[in-house]
């Protein structure tokens, strides 16, 4: 490569560069986890955590000194995922599907809630984790980066709003949607599974106390599925026609 | 108190994002509300999931070498180069031409370039078009200039003053905060003939277009393009406003040779 010609840069150039590479690589394997979880396909994210790094080697005498060398590197990837891969045809479909969903508030019983946090044994444990990962990962990009950085890399609000450019009020209300969405789909996947039943205290409950449309469908999930193998079109026949009477 | 109102802020409090007085009130209601305990303990135990969950994530034993091998063969003079060394043509010694329209075949491709140059000026226009074709929402909800220029206080680091349009048909529909290569830019979204205009301004420095510029109307445009979108684009006062849209190359260049950007 014409590189090695230049001889008086080389060494300089190998010095600037072990420099970064001894402050950056500690972080590879977070950054490996961060875009694993962005961009949902491990090649995508080494091409991100490849992306990242080079620009943060190139812009390194910009990073001062002394400050959260793991957040600059994250905001860099932030940015690069937001500018770069967000923008698909395809994530861009999610990501509006997904903003347009209302988000349903306090639907679920405390019983439930108990059950969610309360598995019965290591099966159900994993069983459970699984599905909070999968929760994460079905989050539009949006609120996936912020549950990201603030739930598993652990960021203060501050922190989050610079690396994503928005105010502070902005992460607090992007956070709470996205963890209610969780919530949300992780209560419909333990019904889908089994793991929590449409408790009979919440069907006692019903008829006065008033329930969102999210819950009812929940529960005529739940319902068609313990009818057992009876075929989809049974279920959603059912599902449908019972639909109308709530809105 | 409400637990809808504790509940909504429920993940500031596990988080201490709260000012100590809410914290407080919210932390006493909690007390003694068993749905929101409840509600409280799941929060905890989804984040505890997530975090032992990220813990697992198994990093290719490759990436490490292959990081390694891109950074050597990262030209070691393109680190500092971009930003210090390229900066436009002065504007006052551009060479005024006389018909614009010659003029561009020159400057495409132009020569006395380095390639940095060239890389830098395409990964500039490259991310101009992006925030032009993804069509991002707005984050103003008033597109009214003085409440646009005061969205951009302390989001970017230079004063934004909306770009305009002296012209009937125009209107500032939006703007958002972006970014272009490093720098905080800032976006803002017209409507020009019914047609989407994108105008994104950033500091000079994140990236000059290569070349000469031309004389087009009162004001030097340079001209760049980038997936099949024309980007003429102006300098002032240390700042670059790039322009694009929906529409052809004449038109684009005359509206941005149109364009006033000084207070």
């Amino acid at each position: 490569m014409g590189i090695f010609s230049k001889k008086n840069n080389t060494k300089a150039a190998d010095k600037a560069r072990l420099e970064f590479e001894r402050d950056a690589l500690p972080h590879l394997d977070t950054l490996y986890g961060v875009a694993l979880r962005l961009t949902r396909a491990p090649a995508e994210a080494e091409d991100l955590v490849q992306d990242t790094l080079l620009k943060a080697y190139r812009f390194y005498d910009r990073f001062e000194a002394g400050t959260n060398l793991k957040a600059w590197l994250l905001k860099i990837m932030t940015n690069t995922f937001i500018n770069r891969y967000r923008r698909t045809v395809r994530e861009r479909g999610v990501f509006e599907g997904e903003m347009a969903r209302p988000v349903g508030e306090a639907t679920m019983s405390r019983a439930t809630m108990r059950r969610l946090r309360n598995p019965v044994d290591d099966m159900e444990r994993k069983m459970l984790a699984d599905e909070i990962e999968a929760a994460l990962v079905r989050l539009p990009a949006e609120h996936r980066i912020m549950i990201e950085l603030a739930d598993i890399q652990e960021l203060s609000y501050r922190e989050i709003a610079d690396i994503v450019g928005c105010p502070i009020g902005t992460v607090m209300s992007r956070l709470h949607r996205a963890r209610k969405t969780m919530q949300g789909e992780l209560m419909e996947q333990a019904l889908a599974l089994g793991i929590i039943q449409p408790v009979v205290s919440d069907v006692a409950n019903a008829a006065d106390a008033p329930i969102s449309l999210a819950e009812f469908r929940e529960r005529q999930a739940a319902r068609s599925h313990a009818d057992g193998a009876l075929g989809v079109a049974a279920g959603a026949g059912h599902l449908v026609g019972k639909d109308a009477t709530p809105t | 108190m409400k637990c809808d109102l504790v509940q909504r802020h429920m993940g500031a409090l596990v988080d201490g994002e709260l000012d100590p007085a809410t914290q407080i009130e919210f932390e006493r209601h909690i007390e003694a509300c068993a749905d929101c305990q409840e509600l409280v303990e799941l929060d905890r135990v989804i984040r505890h999931e997530l975090r032992a969950r990220a813990q697992t994530t198994v990093t290719p034993s490759s990436l490490e070498e292959r990081v390694r091998l891109a950074l050597q063969q990262a030209p070691a003079e393109q680190r500092r180069a971009p930003i210090v060394t390229i900066s436009p043509v002065p504007l006052k010694q551009a060479v005024p031409m006389v018909a614009a329209a010659a003029a561009l075949f020159m400057v495409v491709g132009s020569v006395g370039v380095t390639d940095d140059a060239n890389v830098t000026s395409a990964s500039m226009l490259e991310d101009v078009v992006q925030l032009h074709s993804s069509q991002l929402p707005s984050d103003v909800a008033e597109p009214e200039p003085t409440q646009v220029a005061r969205y951009f206080r302390g989001k970017v680091a230079f004063p934004v003053r909306p770009a305009r349009f002296d012209r009937q048909d125009a209107r500032l529909v939006g703007a958002r905060v972006s970014n272009v290569r490093e720098e905080r830019a800032a976006a803002l979204f017209y409507e020009v003939q019914g047609r989407r205009v994108t105008v994104v301004v950033f500091p000079s420095r994140a990236g000059a277009i290569a070349g000469a510029p031309v004389r087009f109307g009162n004001h030097d445009l340079f001209y760049g393009s980038a997936r099949g979108y024309s980007v003429p684009v102006r300098h002032q006062d240390g700042l670059t406003y790039a322009f694009t849209g929906d529409m052809d190359r004449e038109s684009l260049m005359r509206l941005a040779a149109s364009a006033r950007v000084s207070p």
